[in-house]
């Protein structure tokens, strides 16, 4: 609902919203539709947005695909770049490609001789009780690529052929940041993270026509962690540091010859080993309540019992943090929400009473932070 | 965690539309009011045989009209003896007691309205302060409260989903079972 509201003023502050459907000779009309809002960076003209289903296949022992297919569903004309709305075909394929709920789609705009490109997963059949960034309220605003010069001159009518993309190399495992945790500088206090099930993580994808540089980045993609092992951990008194986890990034190649395909390498996270741990004492510690302490916090306090009050949230709502992990050169930005299982729990073994306060109304704030009466 | 969108306000239908239409056939429960914002999570403390143990569940109404609180009944947990429902109240600032003891309680002391005729204005959210007792030593849990209120004229119920796990002890100062939190956070998870 947030995103919704914050989306729409957005929309009203840019004024210039405009709504298009695919083209009629697009071969998914009838199916389903669900409306996306896109952003295509400034270029002079009109041009067309293709829209593929990316399907993900050949698993090797890690659970990493070896190969993606880029299957064309629609093409659709835009009369110029900035915010729009789009429709995305919603069809039988797309449906028999979901990973909890989620259909990963791409994009490749044309503008004349200039092409960008995105990748988005869309909850097309989002799953009752899944609370996690991608699923909740309404879709973001799919971020396209900055425009740059192709060596075709546009897509074909009425509709490109699919792109395929190799891996390229091997799965490279990488720690990237998921989330926060504090805990007030009273003895007795504890918080744990408790990472035990399904977790959705978004982070952003890289594309270059370089193997190791110059990417840039080129929408979003979800991973579902579907590793039921344990993955959390406990903290004393005056901890607060971040939260990391590891996760296997794979880069593509695409094969040639697909002129009409975007960026010879694509690079992205595609699998969560479904861990997770706390940064290093000596490592940079994130940022505490601005309001200082819970007592000031206009977001709401709550208190817990002394001698053994418990609260435990569930973890359902997402933080976006801006530089969450990286792609070669790029950083990209990422996310993780929970689906179930996963929890922050607090407890309260001083003699005092303890507070814990958020980043947004409580009690479903994405960052929790915890003081004692006195602030610390 | 359930998403608290799913149920929409729906609601400027709801101007023309009798209170019949917003009760579910089968449960009673009204939509649009929305009682499952804790769902997933849950509280827990100990306290001593008869002593009030204090907990928050919230309640946000998305009917349109004016909803007034008639009366509570405690939500069993699956699995755990229930403690036995004493007191209601609504919070009325920007804190809430997760869990918090004897009645009202003191520590802090927070500002608290009558339960019973309280009205909830539309978009509004309010945080419901319940206490329970358990008279013999030993765990207790239950799951939030079944709410009857009053809509137009009409009656029907919410549940406000709140797991809270109450292990009676002999003297404060001991922590309930680690195990014992667990067992309520998983009931609160299956069931969320």
């Amino acid at each position: 609902m947030r995103n919704a509201l914050a989306l729409s003023l957005l929309s009203a502050l840019a004024g210039v919203i405009l709504s298009v459907a695919p083209s009629p000779s697009a071969s998914a009309t009838s199916a389903r539709q669900m409306q996306v809002p896109i952003h295509l960076r400034s270029i002079p003209g009109s041009g067309y947005v293709v829209v593929y289903l990316e399907i993900s296949e050949d698993f090797n022992k890690l659970g990493v695909p070896q190969k993606l297919e880029d299957v064309p569903l629609t093409t659709i004309p835009v009369s110029r770049a900035g915010i729009l709305q789009i429709k995305l075909p919603v069809t039988e394929e797309v449906l028999e490609n979901t990973s909890s709920g989620l259909a990963d789609y791409t994009f490749i705009a044309w503008f004349g001789n200039h092409l960008a490109s995105s990748e988005a997963s869309v909850p097309v059949a989002p799953e009752p009780g899944n609370d996690a960034a991608a699923m909740r309220g309404s879709i973001p605003t799919i971020m396209f690529s900055p425009f740059e010069r192709a060596t075709s001159q546009g897509v074909p009518a009425p509709k490109p052929p699919p792109c395929f993309y190799n891996a390229h190399g091997k799965s490279v495992e990488k720690t990237n940041l998921i989330g926060q945790m504090q805990d007030s500088a009273a003895r007795g206090s504890k918080v744990e993270w408790e990472y035990s099930s399904e977790a959705d993580s978004t982070f952003g994808v890289g594309v270059s026509n370089n193997p190791t540089k110059h990417f840039n980045e080129s929408g979003s993609f979800t991973i579902t962690n579907s590793i039921s092992g344990s993955g959390g951990f406990t903290a004393g008194a005056g901890f607060n540091r971040f939260v990391y986890g590891h996760f296997y990034r794979q880069r593509y190649v695409g094969t040639a010859p697909q002129p009409f395909c975007s960026y010879h390498y694509k690079v992205k996270f595609v699998k969560s080993v479904g861990d997770s741990f706390s940064a290093s004492g000596s490592a940079k510690h994130p940022p505490v309540d601005q309001y200082g302490q819970c007592s000031n916090d206009p977001n709401g306090v709550a208190t817990m019992n002394a001698n053994g009050g418990h609260w435990d949230r569930d973890r359902g709502k997402a933080k976006t943090y801006s530089s969450a992990a990286t792609i070669f050169n790029l950083n990209v930005s990422g996310s993780t929400g929970y689906t179930d299982d996963i929890h922050i729990r607090y407890t309260d073994n001083t003699k005092h009473r303890e507070y814990v306060c958020g980043n947004a109304q409580l009690p479903d704030a994405p960052i929790l932070w915890s003081n004692d009466s006195q602030g610390n | 965690m359930r998403d608290r969108n799913m149920v929409r306000p729906g609601l400027a239908v709801i101007a023309a539309v009798s209170l019949a239409g917003l009760v579910s056939a089968c449960s009673g429960q009204i939509s649009g009011l929305v009682g499952n914002i804790g769902a997933g999570s849950s509280a827990g403390s100990p306290t001593t045989p008869g002593r009030p143990e204090d907990y928050t569940g919230f309640l946000a109404n998305h009917t349109g009209r004016v909803v007034i609180l008639k009366s509570a009944e405690l939500l069993p947990a699956e699995g755990f003896r229930a403690p036995r429902l004493v007191h209601e109240a609504i919070e009325m600032g920007r804190v809430f007691a997760t869990s918090d003891r004897d009645w009202p309680p003191t520590d802090p002391k927070l500002p608290l309205r009558n339960f019973t005729g309280y009205r909830i204005e539309p978009g509004r959210e309010v945080k419901i302060l319940y206490s329970v007792v358990g008279q013999k030593l030993g765990e207790y849990a239950d799951a939030g409260l079944r709410v009857t209120v009053e809509v137009d004229g009409g009656r029907g119920t919410v549940d406000i989903i709140s797991y809270a796990g109450t292990c009676i002890v002999s003297v404060l100062g001991h922590d309930c079972p680690e195990a014992f939190y667990n067992r309520v956070e998983r009931v609160a998870d299956r069931n969320s």
